[in-house]
């Protein structure tokens, strides 16, 4: 969501989400990944791939009512089948504090930093200037083209920042913040004037209830822009999903969760998810319903994600599937 | 005692004519009298009682008697060693050395001493001579013989069984045992020596010059055997490549177990080759066996080894192609073909199973004439029991299709200083008719709608409201109206705004 880039399960990756989100696990650690491949008529439109560890700073003091999280993020985006690639590393940290005695309620605010550093293969690289030359039968066409230089190590650092208000408790999970991004694509080109591309400005609600014998409902919304651009580039993820418990006990806990989300004017995304103990295994396939959509034109987007939790299990509260 | 003689007398000779004394009493004293006298004594023999014929009477004649006095000599005796008197070597000398006396001894004579020999106790005669046997009565005449030591009878018998291999040395002396031990330090010289020969066979072991000179030696000989040497001859083992016929012969043999400076030469008969390799043709793994060859000195053993029949190459070249641009993948794979070369004998087509399928780099979005599109026959699909597959590409030449006269990059930058570079736009052939581009329309990546491109010289700037919108990729579709004129094409890939 903070990015250009898509996940259609961005609500499994806390540090996609906001970086006020880094430990605010249940376990003293964890690991989320997600892997999505897009398709276009045989193109290949975006491999990304996120991946991320994050934990928080232990104390001993039961009665501490503040906690500092910390955690790392790897995305990989991939662009028209290996034209461009963009590599971001982001660093997280998170204050949080509790409200109430109970611990149930808790603020957080993050900040991070995003290294990023794309590669263009020139190789794969078909200009207008190479086409003309093509089109009009003139000599060979080669590289590098005569008014452009490409940066030889596209690079770029930014800053993040995200806050969170959580409601946790034994049978509900509530959860809703606001994040703004600067991080895009570093500059490619360095002969050319370069106009910022602004924040990009993002809010979410990550919900789980209990409804009835350790069936939850699982909620999720999101909503990102870039406050530059045009309406188009605003994303919005709305969606749900209803988990069946396989067992429960406290560190053990084991749910089947079927949903639907909706990436409004874009796809449909059946999801299936399971959650074994430490483990969250997810599957999503985008049934797009866009601009695109047509009986010549095939899309197609699957996602695979998968956390897992180390270390200790700190309380009893609701184990969910945003864990 | 006195006695009458007649002859042990003489007169002389003043007998009356026609009167003859003719016997006399002839009376010893007491040493005439004993025959035991011994020699050296005197005697007296007196006589008396003369009494004659011719009408002689002692009383017409005034007799005298005229005694005899002498002394007694030595009676003569001859002692004879007695012939033939012989031992064994080794055995003892009898006690005393057998005599023969010429005439007994008087009375109770007896010879003192003993026969002596000369000392020796090997083989041979030895001069028995008289010694210390003597008698004093006795004039002793001597004639002496020989002892002799005759050879002490010795068996030796040749040891049954010796035996060497051919090719080997014979041992440095042939085994015998002997009947009974030799004397002392008695050694035998010489040695047992066989019939010459080196070939497999029996060769008689004879005394050769084995022998000591005491020993009357008895020899019982036996056969030396030279039995056949243990001769191996392995085949060499053979690898080659299938050549679709069948394989006959061998590729020579090891032998092991020559005799020094022998070969395969020194045997007779022609070297043959059996196994299963013999008429075999496919791949596989098969034995040589060597065979033919004999040898009276040789027991001979065969030892196979295999013959590997390796696969040869097959190439599997995929055919060119040769399609309009645009044309979709699937109808490439679907018409691409392959040819085998390589083949070998009678093979052909058949002995192939499978068909390969293909790997390309070709995709619909490849501007025609780019070089180096290949068509890659995957031979993961193909068996043949004879043949490895190489796979040898073929080339997709693409060529400008009728829509072709349009292409779209991939990439642009907005603000380039290169007209050609700084929108999005569709390029054409000049001269072609601009009128064939129907549109093209711009999604970003989430298929939301941007722009779309309605003739062939609209363009997008990469802005939206005035907006550089993000360097990001983004989705297009296009219609293009194929010659004749008669069909909307529909094509789609993506681009990506550079900045």
């Amino acid at each position: 969501m903070a990015q250009n880039m898509v996940l259609s399960q961005p609500y499994v990756n806390a540090q996609f989400q906001s970086p006020s989100l880094v430990g605010d696990g249940q376990y003293d650690q964890r690991i989320q990944s997600n892997l999505r491949s897009q398709m276009f008529n045989n193109n290949n439109v975006s491999s990304t791939i996120v991946a991320g560890w994050d934990s928080r700073f232990k104390t001993k003091d039961v009665e501490n009512n503040s906690s500092f999280g910390y955690g790392f993020q790897i995305m990989s985006d991939q662009l028209a089948g290996g034209l461009l690639q963009t590599n971001y590393l982001t660093m997280n940290l998170a204050y949080r504090i509790f409200v109430d005695e109970g611990k149930n309620n808790s603020i957080a605010l993050g900040l991070a930093g995003t290294y990023a550093q794309s590669t263009l293969n020139q190789s794969k690289l078909k200009l207008g200037d190479q086409l003309n030359t093509q089109m009009n039968n003139l000599s060979a066409v080669g590289f590098p083209v005569s008014d452009l230089y490409f940066n030889k190590f596209p690079a770029s650092l930014t800053a993040n920042t995200g806050f969170v208000f959580t409601n946790h408790s034994e049978n509900k999970f509530i959860q809703a913040g606001a994040g703004a991004f600067f991080n895009t694509i570093p500059n490619i080109v360095n002969n050319v004037k370069q106009e910022a591309s602004g924040m990009r400005s993002s809010l979410f609600l990550n919900s789980e209830l209990v409804v009835s014998e350790n069936k939850t409902f699982v909620l999720h919304a999101s909503y990102s822009n870039r406050s530059s651009n045009a309406s188009i580039n605003q994303q919005v993820l709305l969606g749900g999903a209803i988990s069946l418990p396989i067992a429960y006990k406290f560190d053990e806990v084991r749910r089947l969760y079927v949903g639907c989300y909706y990436r409004m004017k874009e796809a449909v995304i059946p999801t299936f998810s399971i959650m074994m103990d430490t483990y969250i295994f997810g599957i999503s396939y985008d049934v797009y319903n866009n601009n695109l959509s047509g009986a010549t034109l095939k899309q197609n987007s699957f996602e695979l994600s998968l956390s897992k939790s180390f270390g200790k299990k700190r309380n009893e509260f609701l184990r969910t599937i945003f864990d | 005692m006195a006695g009458v003689s007649s002859t042990n007398f003489t007169t002389n000779g003043n007998e009356v004519s026609g009167e003859v004394v003719t016997s006399v009493t002839l009376t010893p004293n007491a040493a005439g009298l004993s025959a035991t006298t011994a020699a050296g004594a005197s005697y007296m023999i007196t006589p008396s009682l003369a009494i004659g014929s011719g009408g002689f009477l002692e009383s017409n004649y005034n007799i005298t008697y005229t005694s005899y006095t002498n002394t007694i000599t030595k009676k003569p005796i001859t002692i004879t060693v007695t012939s033939g008197q012989t031992k064994v070597y080794g055995v003892a000398d009898p006690t005393s050395y057998a005599y023969t006396l010429s005439t007994p001894l008087i009375g109770s004579d007896v010879l003192t001493g003993a026969l002596i020999r000369i000392a020796g106790e090997t083989v041979g005669p030895y001069a028995i001579s008289q010694g210390t046997l003597t008698n004093a009565n006795y004039d002793i005449a001597f004639v002496a013989n020989n002892f002799t030591i005759t050879k002490k009878p010795l068996t030796i018998t040749a040891t049954i069984g010796q035996t060497k291999v051919y090719g080997a040395t014979d041992p440095t002396s042939y085994a015998y045992t002997l009947s009974a031990p030799l004397l002392g330090s008695d050694a035998l010289t010489g040695a047992l020596t066989r019939v010459s020969g080196e070939t497999v066979g029996q060769y008689a072991i004879s005394q050769g010059t084995l022998t000591n000179t005491n020993y009357d030696i008895t020899y019982l000989g036996s056969d030396f055997t030279i039995t056949k040497a243990a001769l191996t001859i392995k085949a060499k083992p053979h690898t080659i490549i299938y050549n679709g016929t069948a394989y006959a012969g061998g590729n020579g043999v090891i032998p092991t177990g020559f005799a020094s400076g022998e070969s395969i030469n020194n045997l007779t008969g022609t070297l043959t080759y059996g196994g299963t390799a013999q008429g075999a043709k496919n791949v596989g793994t098969y034995t040589i066996l060597p065979d033919g060859l004999s040898s009276p000195n040789y027991n001979i053993n065969y030892v196979s080894d295999n013959l590997e029949i390796k696969k040869a190459i097959l190439d599997v070249t995929a055919g060119n192609q040769s399609v309009e641009y645009g044309t979709q993948l699937a109808k490439i794979l679907s018409d691409a073909h392959s040819t085998y070369s390589g083949f070998l004998g009678s093979d052909d087509a058949t002995v192939v199973s499978g068909t390969p399928s293909y790997l390309t780099n070709y995709t619909s979005s490849i501007p025609a004439g780019t070089n180096g599109i290949f068509l890659e026959p995957k031979i993961t699909g193909l068996t043949s029991i004879n043949y490895d597959f190489v796979a040898v590409n073929g080339t997709i030449t693409i060529n400008a299709a009728p829509n072709s006269y349009f292409q779209i990059p991939n990439a642009f930058v907005p603000g380039s200083l290169n007209e050609f570079d700084k929108t999005f736009r569709v390029f054409s052939n000049s001269g072609f008719p601009s009128n064939l581009f129907v549109s093209l329309s711009i999604y970003n990546r989430s298929g939301q709608f941007i722009k779309k491109l309605e003739s062939i010289t609209d363009s997008w700037d990469g802005r939206i409201g005035g907006v550089l919108q993000e360097a990001d990729v983004y989705l297009w579709t296009a219609t293009f109206i194929d010659d004749p004129l008669t069909k909307n094409i529909p094509r789609s890939g993506t681009f990506i705004l550079l900045k």
